[in-house]
């Protein structure tokens, strides 16, 4: 067993024992560390192969250890064995094969382990590090652990032999934000000569790309690059030849990497085709720009702003501040449903024809796929919230109007419209075809005048049924009672206004009644069925004969311009962007930019958006306990659990489960929404709750059952993850549990990053150790797997608790 | 500034934790007899044509056949004769005829939301006595369930007596199929909602007690019982802890076996019967079977059903099928279904179901074979307790622009308040006459002078 010690012992650097300093593993009493992390060696059939590596084992405590050994994890096809080495030259010590060793307090001990197999291998091992009590030492996927090949075809086996490092403590410290930093790495092949692909890779928390650009070169004695850095090298490596790169790490501007050196690394893989035969790594950092946006506030206009969110969000916000952000985001246009809008085809077009014809053109669901997968992966996450919210006010439903592009066409109108004014978007609702069949308005007859759109434009879409105060309160009698904000004579009239439409016309065909259902573009005024005699519509005299076209641009102005309109809309938008009962001071701020937005333009829905998220009852650090809170409701909750994982989906995933929660989008029950916004929270004493209409006893188990199923139960392939095959482009549902997994080898780390991007950082210590007990016996013989399934049981617990699923 | 946990479970108090804490026996206080009551609210969503579900056979149906117009006008001959009277139903209702003989159902004619009696010079001259926001849907819904006439009240009339039962220490676990329903809400009292079947949590099998998941229960349990934010939030989460609570014992009741439920839910053909409705009711049925698991002893449910807002193409080739016909068949076998099984477990005497709805619509067709939102409507109540075949209330006559009519168009002023008809079911379920003016606010413009609840039970 020396014998295949010194093998690598001569080439090996005593570099070492600097990787642990750096702190790579936080838990445990012990920590190691392995050089290299990757090997491939041969084996003949029959016989027995072996590779050798070094490792490091530091006491972390303040008493001696004794006892300690190395060992594989039961159920592993591997054996490890061990022999101690002098530090300063890797030399064996004699006798010391296999013999336990103790450590002093906050002292070291350095090894050399030689890996056995049986039989071909290709994966991670992961050697148990332990001494008598019981201490031991986190298994770190890169640090302590050996990507491992045994082949019975001769491999390259590359070695990566040293790392060279200003500061010799294996981190690449980038001094500057923006800056630029190189590490020099040698290697030696051992094994058969080959063609080697050498990489640089950057390791870097949760599915996100590390913020720095990585080239490399191979370089001379003198550290020279032989040629220009590239991305990636492809190098011919002769049996015993030593070569040495240069990897360059040129960091983003704008933003800091954070000292984490299990999750945020630099990584040089030596490919043989896509077989990893060896990598050498070190942690990385660089220093940001300061944040003017500390976390918490971040985090908070993440889960207003967006549908979920998640590390990249919430640093982005900090990067941009608060205003630069939603500033930003009132510029972003990524999300469409116009391709779906264009898909017109008349009413008999699915006859003789088989499913899944109905489903794609007569319901709301291709609608629905995309909105999903907007929701998840768009970045302009502050335009489709505002939208989402326009939808659940001005609502038309499947329900009434099945075409799938007539419902995309009207959706696309809110989505064009988040950020225009509000009277385009009430006489675009006016005009539409699809609110028209919705509430009856295509075809209304003058002598027959519906009452249906009329009612709900006053109702629901405009005034609300109570006069309001600039703040939304009611306007009070000398009785205390509240006064009707129309009466049932504005509802009439209104109804004789609007009074003379029918379907658009199709390209050579006259208006008429007789049209059939068709929905592109505006209504078509029909004159003989419009009521032409004088109208007064909240106050506003319409004369005589002035015609449809004219007669509906009148009841859309009176409407704006009454006075309820600012503080109904503006309080409807509060609730639900940021909470769902906001202070009547924070509805009067907002309900004075909707009426002036500081340039004399009335319903600015850019100033409006712009002036709730900015509002200090929306950036205050910490909630008023009082006026607080907001339930997500299930989209939210369901889009804000895909997101913080880093799920990839297609939308499907949502719409196989999200009916038990009882709200499809784009399926509302009627015109009153999912929910209605003033839902009175039971027992809060008038406190409005609107989402709470949807929690019943029976939705609060199917909410925990969804989560559930989409975390601790997420493995890829479940039957709700599974694309649909006869829908085109259908790709799934899949979640990279891998940097959860990473991440998860430190539990504490796993909790303090759940806690910073889930739950504004309200985990109690109680809290946090019951979930850290709770993980110690989910355990798995595979580290990595365990390491996993851990990280799936924490983000279930942490998305199933109060904490995550009412916003502050 | 935090919220104690205890007192957020006293705000809830009455909510589906309490009703289902540990079972108390304490004296029943509110009158009424002893032994079991339960009352179940069937509320037909968008505002059902009333018109059209019961039908004067007189020389009043040339009136109704002229005003209604062809479209919707149901022919004489084809209305199934309510027996002893002048009056038929729609025929997809036979299946109430069936029950009306059996003397278990009456008709409450013309009934609605009302300040105060009402004539129509009054409606007309005096907006002031008007119910507040006639002929809108959510308004209209709550004025029936809230009976607030012209306050926007935030509790409802069978919530409230569920305040009284909570005062008086008796067991009333309110319970709602129809999803969150204003009715039930009281100021010291919700209702439990049940909307599906999955009453168990994923992952926590009662026969596993492996530490691996008795450790993940604790952390689960640590994360519900941490202190909120906000008091919505530490109101919010006590909610769910109790509804994960009571979920464990419903679960049983609702999906258990030896249920004599299903076998028993047949419609007047014997046939089964199988519609959202009839699941609610089913749901139902199996709650009051299993009533003494709740120990409850007076309990109030609602379901419901919807597609009523029929502003065209109620009806299909003929006045008797189609879309209104359809949905008023499945009411009345769900009510025949739902009789039969209260007849098998012998609880009939003691369960009485009755309906609710927007409002009537609009007597005079409008057009494209549908009808527009009304006022007073016509409704059916059912059980073993009524003194049954009684037809209550008075008809509207028949004119437009007439006495009754709010309006020019068939828009009936109600001769029956919710607070008559609603009164009725109140007191039977054991509300005094102290009580009545705190469950119906307007109590003191109903009580005497001729008006008071209707004589529905015997």
């Amino acid at each position: 067993m020396t014998e295949a010690f010194s093998r690598i012992g001569r080439v090996m650097g005593a570099a070492l024992s600097t990787l642990l300093l750096s702190g790579a593993a936080l838990a445990g009493d012990l920590s190691s560390a392995i050089s290299p992390t990757a090997r491939s060696v041969s084996i003949t059939p029959g016989g027995t192969a072996t590779a050798t590596v070094y490792a490091t084992v530091i006491n972390r405590t303040d008493s001696a250890l004794g006892n300690c050994t190395v060992d594989m994890p039961r159920g592993s096809p591997l054996d490890v064995s061990w022999v101690w080495t002098n530090a300063a030259d890797n030399s064996a010590v004699p006798g010391s094969e296999n013999t336990p060793f103790s450590l002093d307090p906050r002292g070291s001990r350095a090894l050399a382990l030689a890996f056995t197999a049986n039989d071909e291998f290709d994966g991670i091992a992961s050697p148990v590090f332990e001494c008598s009590g019981g201490a031991n030492a986190d298994v770190l996927y890169g640090v302590n652990t050996l990507a491992l090949t045994v082949s019975e075809t001769a491999p390259a086996d590359i070695l990566a032999i040293g790392i060279a490092l200003p500061n010799n403590d294996g981190v690449i410290r980038i001094a500057n934000e923006g800056g630029r930093q190189a590490m020099a790495v040698a290697a030696i092949n051992i094994g058969a000569a080959d063609t080697v692909t050498v990489r640089p890779v950057g390791v870097y928390g949760l599915n996100d790309r590390l913020p720095a650009t990585l080239t490399i070169c191979e370089s001379g004695s003198d550290g020279r690059c032989l040629s220009s850095p590239v991305s990636e090298l492809s190098v011919s490596f002769a049996q015993s030849q030593v070569r040495t790169f240069s990897v360059f790490a040129q960091a983003d501007s704008g933003i800091g990497i954070t000292l984490a050196p299990a999750n945020t690394r630099v990584e040089v893989r030596f490919l043989v085709g896509d077989r990893l035969a060896a990598a050498a790594g070190a942690a990385i950092t660089a220093p940001g720009p300061s944040f003017q946006t500390d976390q918490r506030d971040a985090l908070r206009l993440a889960q207003q702003a967006t549908f979920g969110p998640t590390s990249g969000t919430i640093e982005e916000i900090r990067r941009r501040g608060i205003e630069g952000w939603i500033d930003h985001q009132l510029t972003l246009t990524d999300s469409t449903y116009a391709d779906l809008a264009g898909q017109i085809v008349n009413t008999s077009y699915c006859s003789g024809i088989p499913y899944p014809c109905s489903r794609d053109h007569f319901s709301a669901f291709p609608l629905q796929m995309r909105f999903f997968e907007n929701a998840v992966h768009q970045p302009d996450q502050l335009r489709q919230r505002v939208a989402f919210a326009l939808s659940q006010i001005l609502v038309v439903s499947e329900y009434e109007v099945n075409m799938n592009y007539a419902l995309a066409t009207y959706n696309q109108m809110l989505l064009d419209n988040s950020f225009g004014n509000y009277r385009d978007i009430l006489e675009g609702v006016a005009r539409s075809p699809v609110m028209g069949d919705y509430l009856d308005t295509v075809n209304s007859r003058a002598e027959a005048p519906a009452e249906n759109f009329p009612r709900e434009l006053l109702q629901l879409f405009g005034l609300g049924e109570t006069l309001l105060n600039a703040d939304g309160t009611p306007v009070l009698d000398n009785q205390g009672r509240g006064m009707p904000a129309y009466s049932e004579q504005d509802v009439l009239e209104v109804a004789r206004a609007l009074t003379g439409w029918v379907y658009p016309t199709r390209p050579g065909e006259l208006p008429s009644p007789r049209s059939p259902r068709y929905y592109d573009r505006d209504m078509s005024p029909y004159p003989a069925e419009h009521d032409n005699g004088p109208k007064i519509v909240l106050g506003v005299g319409l004369p005589a004969g002035q015609g449809a076209d004219a007669d509906l641009e009148s009841v859309v102005a009176a409407v704006f311009q009454h006075p309820n309109v600012a503080p109904f809309v503006s309080r409807q938008l509060i609730q639900h962007l940021v909470m769902s009962n906001p202070p009547p001071d924070y509805v009067a701020r907002i309900s004075a930019v909707f009426e002036n937005n500081g340039a004399g333009v009335r319903g600015d829905m850019r100033a409006v958006v712009r002036a709730i998220l900015l509002d200090p009852a929306a950036r205050t650090p910490s909630t008023d306990y009082e006026t607080g809170g907001k339930l997500r409701d299930p989209v939210l909750l369901t889009t804000s659990v895909m997101r913080l994982v880093g799920a990839r989906t297609d939308g499907y995933a949502f719409l196989r489960r999200i009916s038990a929660l009882g709200q499809v989008p784009f399926e509302s029950p009627s015109v009153f929404n999912f929910y209605p916004p003033d839902y009175a929270l039971p027992g809060g004493e008038g406190l409005q709750s609107p989402s709470q209409a949807l929690m019943n006893l029976s939705t609060v188990y199917e909410r925990h059952n969804l989560l559930y199923d989409w975390t601790y139960n997420g493995y890829n392939g479940r039957w709700d993850w599974n694309p649909l095959g006869d829908f085109p482009g259908s790709t799934g549902t899949q979640i990279d549990w891998t940097p959860w997994g990473r991440l998860a080898q430190t539990p504490e780390r796993l909790l303090d990053t759940l806690d910073a991007i889930a739950l504004e950082e309200d985990l109690t210590p109680e809290q946090r150790a019951a979930i850290l007990e709770s993980l110690r016996h989910r355990t798995n013989n595979d580290p990595l797997v365990q390491a996993e399934i851990q990280a799936r049981q924490a983000i279930y617990l942490i998305v199933t608790s109060p904490q995550f699923q009412i916003d502050h | 500034m935090g919220l104690d946990r205890r007192e957020v479970l006293k705000l809830v108090a009455g909510s589906s934790l309490a009703a289902l804490a540990p079972a108390f026996a304490r004296a029943q206080t509110v009158g009424g007899g002893s032994g079991y009551r339960a009352t179940v609210m069937l509320f037909l969503y968008g505002g059902n044509d009333a018109n059209n579900m019961i039908v004067p056979t007189d020389a009043r149906h040339a009136d109704y056949a002229r005003l209604r117009g062809d479209a919707l006008a149901i022919p004489q001959g084809s209305l199934t004769p309510l027996t002893g009277t002048n009056f038929g139903l729609n025929p997809a209702m036979s299946d109430l005829a069936s029950i009306w003989d059996q003397g278990a159902l009456s008709w409450v004619l013309n009934t609605g939301p009302l300040l105060q009696p009402l004539t129509r010079e009054q409606y007309s001259n005096s907006p002031s006595l008007r119910p507040a926001n006639l002929f809108s849907h959510d308004a209209q819904q709550n004025l029936w369930q809230t009976a607030g006439a012209q306050s926007e009240l935030t509790t409802g009339w069978l919530g409230r007596i569920g305040d009284r039962y909570v005062d008086a220490g008796v067991r009333n676990p309110s319970i709602s199929l129809a999803g969150s329903q204003r009715s039930l809400i009281g100021d010291r009292n919700s209702p439990i909602l049940i909307s599906g079947n999955n009453l168990s949590l994923y992952g926590f099998s009662p026969t596993d007690t492996s530490t691996r998941t008795t450790t993940r229960r604790a952390a689960f349990d640590a994360m519900l019982a941490g202190t909120q934010g906000s008091r919505l939030a530490d109101i919010t989460a006590a909610i769910m802890q109790g509804d994960l609570d009571a979920g464990a014992v419903l679960n049983d009741v609702i999906n258990g076996s030896g249920s004599i439920v299903d076998a028993n839910f047949l419609d007047a053909n014997g046939n089964d019967v199988n519609s959202s409705l009839a699941t609610q009711l089913k749901r139902v049925a199996r709650l009051i079977e299993g009533r003494d698991r709740l120990s409850a002893t007076r309990q109030t449910f609602v379901v419901s059903t919807g597609g009523f807002d029929n502003h065209r193409d109620q009806v299909g080739s003929a006045a008797t099928n189609g879309t209104h016909a359809g949905l008023l068949n499945n009411v009345a076998r769900c009510a025949h279904g739902f009789w039969n099984v209260m007849k098998a477990l012998g609880m009939d005497a003691d369960v009485t179901l009755f309906t609710m709805s927007d409002f009537n619509r609009v007597f005079e067709g409008n057009g494209s074979r549908g009808s527009d939102h009304a006022w007073g409507s016509h409704h059916f109540v059912v059980g073993g307790g009524l003194n049954g075949s009684q037809l209550l209330g008075r008809y509207p006559e028949l004119a437009l622009g007439g006495p009754d009519d709010a309006r020019d168009d068939g828009r009936w002023i109600p001769a029956v308040s919710v607070e008559e008809y609603g009164g009725a079911l109140a007191r039977w379920l054991g509300v005094s006459d102290a009580d009545m003016p705190y469950v119906f606010p307007n109590w003191s413009n109903w009580n005497g002078g001729g008006r008071g609840p209707i004589p529905l039970f015997a």
